[in-house]
């Protein structure tokens, strides 16, 4: 089957003739349909830079990006809307919530944007809704909703469209440990139940440790790769701290 | 120390201190060139009637002027209002780092006064300097001897907008008191994050403010059209019509809000959902900027077309009432006997009239008594006006005059120098004419059925009444009987009068100029008795024209310039508000985006945004003005008929350039804005 996401010797360089800044340096990996993947990293590894690319907000200097078979880096401004519209969702550390609109407009946006009849957006919205448990919140506007809540209510959005690929950078970011903890079931449960694709980036352990299969970053280059197999999660972030001190300088941190 | 961080803080925010600044000045700067306005009308030489009008005038700008000090007051209190919001986060790290609240308040208070000061200056200068063009202009206009052009200062004018400002800026520190010594630190420091205004206040609230500002609105709008605009109760209805917009804009961003239940097919289509929300918090948190610009724009619709509308009347009014490019008389009495017609003297006298006059006639005035018989409302009528002018009734449907006469040939004649239309008289008919300005009262009156008597002879009416003047700007009675020639020339001759039109102006002015270098005092004095001229009085259509609109002028001139400005001031704030909010809002449009919203519909959604946002005060402004200028008719139409229309199809187009034009540039402006960033 083909992979959902190919990534194919991309680079990216910064700056002008002299000072060149390598922040993504030839890297290669896939992502199949239905997995939940995390790229983890210290901060400037060039994990942002790279989602960034994958997301089509940046373009890449060398290398193609396959998303549904379809290389992403040959794509015009005019295409590339259509692109993000149907293959992605995105969500955002700081929400990036419309504050004029309730969450429920919030949500119906993505659905809108993709002309999705009037008259189905109520039902999908109330359905993706209460699937991340945020159905209490709909009337409320962003400034009347908790972090957990506001980042769910980004999730929702992100998902309601049905793309083929979720894109999520640092969703935990700004969020306690338990609005995250939520947060990181609803994204598992959209992964195994909906069998949503996930592309996440992160630099906190605990949060990599829901995903599937994490992807190494250093220095812009790809530095290992671990599977979860059948590990339980707990056991999984064991191997994911013992990954992080191997490269350093960021496990202090995660811990 | 406090300074220094003052300072720093305005040079810091460079660009939401010059709105604040910029709209200082400007209301400051229009202030003072419409209080003095008065200074400058001793400019230009008035008589005593004029100087009625003026007073008239000056009366009704002291009204316009308070209710401009509040406009602007408000205004003001706005663009504070707007620069404190962008700047709580950055007062709330001062007390957060340990600042005391007086301190805050002491910095606030000397930014306040530094800008107040500047923004006075400058408007102060810049008012001293337009108060004068505006002079020059008004001149030009009245082709004004301008050798008697000296600098107009109005120290009243001054002290006026010094006092008013200076209340406005106190009001302004008091207010940025309040906001930091009442506020809560984590207001401050959320503040750039906080949705402006929760815009649930209870859902009933609205339809029932809704009403109150129709009804309040209804009021004002029946109450002006009644009394029309020269009444003590404007004030009142000024006031009335001005918390209807308010209340108006206030149940709107409620109503707004009812919308996606309503229509929920059109909101949640392409991204009409995002621009109705954000129209809907901007109307919101602009409820008082956006009445304030809707009451400056029903200002200047009325400025712009009431001033045009009114001067258009004036000049057809004075084209109507002075037809011919000049009109010379001559009296005859028993001893001056006519020997040449006019025309023919002052050809043998050596004037030029082929090069200078396009054509001429003469006419042979005629005067007898007149004895009106018949219906009795006409005359009752006739009596009343001309009680004190000769005009003597006899019992209740008898009328008797001394009156002039006209030969129906000659008269036509005149009619046919003027482009009108002849009129018909049969053997024993007459036609009556009255001045036009008695007219509507008049002309109503059958006048048919009203017989005359002249020498015993009777006639019966011909038509109605004729009004159109058959001299230009000479007294000749206020009523005259048009009769057929050969009885008419019988009659003994009172005067001769000659109508004479010309090419151009100029030609008229050469005319003018001919006849005085030929007809000197000299001559006057070695010539016998009155015939040393074959005229006594000469009347010129531009001296006329001249002298009767100069005051009117005015009215246009003030109008068309108030207007213009008040125009370009609401335009210019409403431009930067949305500038602004474009620019806080670009996270928002980066993030339409990113969700994969085309780049032309996300630039459809701004232009939407931005052209609803604009037109919603301007749409309330036009109903406003409809009936302000209904009124402004009414109030007028005794002494002017006024045809609005025009004036208001010249203010739309000045409208559409200038409003327009702010519209078209802001969304240009705001799309740079939002324009994506391209790295790499």
């Amino acid at each position: 089957m083909e992979p959902v996401l190919s990534v194919r010797n991309v680079e990216k360089y910064y700056g002008s003739r002299g000072t060149v800044t390598k922040a993504v340096d030839d890297i290669s990996f896939t992502v199949e349909k239905g997995e939940f993947v995390g790229v983890m990293g210290a901060s400037g590894s060039g994990k942002t830079t790279l989602l960034n690319c994958i997301a089509t907000i940046d373009r890449v200097s060398a290398g193609h990006i396959f998303v549904g078979g379809r290389d992403v880096t040959a794509l015009g401004e005019r295409r590339l809307s259509a692109f993000r519209r149907e293959e992605l969702g995105f969500i955002f550390q700081d929400f990036n919530l419309l504050d004029t609109l309730t969450a429920f407009e919030n949500i119906a946006l993505a659905l809108t944007i993709r002309r999705v009849p009037p008259q189905e957006i109520r039902v999908r919205v109330e359905e993706v809704a209460q699937r991340l448990g945020v159905s209490s919140a709909l009337p409320k506007y962003p400034y009347q909703l908790s972090g957990g809540e506001k980042q769910r209510v980004a999730a929702a959005r992100a998902i309601a469209g049905n793309p083929s690929l979720i894109l999520a950078d640092e969703p935990t970011g700004s969020l306690d440990s338990r609005s995250a903890r939520v947060l990181l079931e609803s994204l598992r449960t959209l992964n195994t139940v909906l069998g949503a694709t996930i592309l996440m980036v992160t630099h906190d352990a605990f949060t990599a440790s829901y995903c599937g299969r994490i992807l190494f970053i250093k220095d812009g280059r790809l530095f290992s790769e671990l599977r979860r197999g059948e590990a339980g999660r707990k056991e999984f972030f064991d191997r994911i701290i013992e990954v992080v001190s191997l490269l350093g300088g960021d496990g202090a941190h995660a811990l | 120390m406090l300074c220094k961080l003052a300072l720093r803080n305005a040079a810091r925010s460079v660009r939401d201190f010059a709105v604040y600044f910029l709209t200082l000045a400007f209301g400051v700067c229009l202030f003072y060139v419409f209080n003095s306005i008065d200074a400058q009308q001793a400019m230009i030489a008035l008589n005593e009637s004029q100087k009625y009008y003026v007073e008239q005038m000056i009366s009704m700008m002291t009204y316009v002027s308070v209710f401009v000090a509040i406009v602007l007051g408000l205004l003001v209190v706005y663009a504070n209002r707007f620069l404190m919001k962008r700047r709580k986060q950055e007062l709330g790290l001062y007390l957060l780092l340990g600042m005391e609240r007086g301190g805050v308040s002491r910095i606030l208070i000397a930014e306040t006064f530094l800008i107040g000061l500047f923004a006075l200056a400058a408007g102060l200068t810049g008012g001293v300097f337009l108060s004068q063009m505006v002079s020059v202009v008004t001149a030009r206009l009245f082709e004004a001897d301008l050798t008697s052009f000296h600098f107009v200062f109005s120290p009243a004018a001054l002290a006026k907008t010094a006092l008013c400002f200076g209340v406005i800026f106190a009001v302004v520190m008091v207010f940025n008191t309040a906001t930091v010594t009442r506020c809560r630190l984590t207001e401050l420091l959320t503040a750039a994050r906080r949705n402006e205004t929760p815009a649930r206040r209870g859902r009933l609230r609205y339809p029932v403010f809704f009403l109150l500002s129709v009804a309040c609105l209804a009021t004002a709008y029946l109450w002006v059209l009644q009394t029309g605009i020269f009444s003590r109760d404007l004030g009142s209805q000024i006031i009335l019509g001005c918390v209807g917009t308010v209340l108006f804009f206030f149940s709107l961003s409620g109503l707004l809000n009812v919308l996606p239940r309503l229509f929920p097919r059109f909101y949640f289509r392409g991204l009409n959902c995002f621009v109705l929300r954000q129209v809907n918090s901007r109307v919101n948190t602009a409820i008082l900027s956006m009445s304030v610009i809707c009451l400056m724009l029903f200002l200047t619709i009325c400025s712009l077309a009431g001033g045009m509308s009114m001067a258009e009347g004036f000049s057809e009014q004075a084209r109507q009432q002075y037809p011919y490019g000049a009109s010379l008389m001559y009296t005859t009495d028993g001893e001056r006997k006519p020997a040449l017609s006019i025309e023919g003297t002052l050809r043998a006298d050596g004037i030029a009239f082929d090069e200078l006059v396009r054509s001429s006639s003469q006419m042979e005035i005629h005067r007898a008594d007149a004895r009106f018989e018949g219906a009795f409302r006409f005359f009752d009528a006739a009596a009343l006006l001309y009680e004190d002018s000769g005009y003597t009734a006899e019992g209740e449907d008898v009328l008797a005059a001394s009156c002039v006469i006209l030969p129906a040939s000659q008269y036509n004649a005149m009619r046919r120098l003027a482009n009108q239309p002849e009129v018909e008289l049969g053997e024993d008919e007459y036609l009556f004419w009255v001045k036009s300005t008695m007219a509507q009262d008049l002309a109503a009156l059958p006048s048919s059925g009203v017989t005359v008597t002249v020498e015993g002879r009777t006639f019966t009416a011909a038509g109605a009444c004729l009004t159109e003047p058959f001299t230009t700007g000479l007294g000749l009675g206020h009523i005259a009987l048009v009769l057929p020639d050969a009885f008419a020339q019988a009659l003994p001759v009172s005067s001769q009068l000659l109508n004479v039109q010309f090419d151009s102006r100029a030609d008229g002015d050469a005319f003018a100029a001919a006849l005085a270098a030929v007809y000197t005092e000299e001559r006057a004095e070695t010539a016998s008795g009155r015939n040393w001229r074959p005229y006594d009085i000469l009347s010129t259509q531009t001296q006329m024209i001249d002298s009767s609109v100069s005051v009117k002028t005015v009215i246009l001139f003030l109008g068309v310039y108030i207007g213009l400005v008040f125009l370009i001031t609401s335009a210019a704030v409403l431009g930067l508000q949305q500038l602004s909010e474009a620019a806080d809002r670009a996270e928002s449009y980066r993030l339409l985006r990113r969700l994969g919203a085309k780049e032309k519909a996300v630039r459809r959604a701004l232009f939407t945004q931005i052209t609803l946002c604009v037109c919603l005060p301007l749409s309330l402004a036009l109903v406003h003005a409809a009936v302000g200028l209904e009124a402004l008719r009414r109030s007028f139409l005794d002494e002017l008929p006024i045809d609005i229309l025009p004036g208001a199809a010249a203010t739309a187009l000045v409208l559409v350039l200038i409003y327009g034009g702010y519209l078209l540039a802001t969304c240009f402006a705001a799309q740079g804005i939002i324009r994506p960033r391209r790295r790499g």
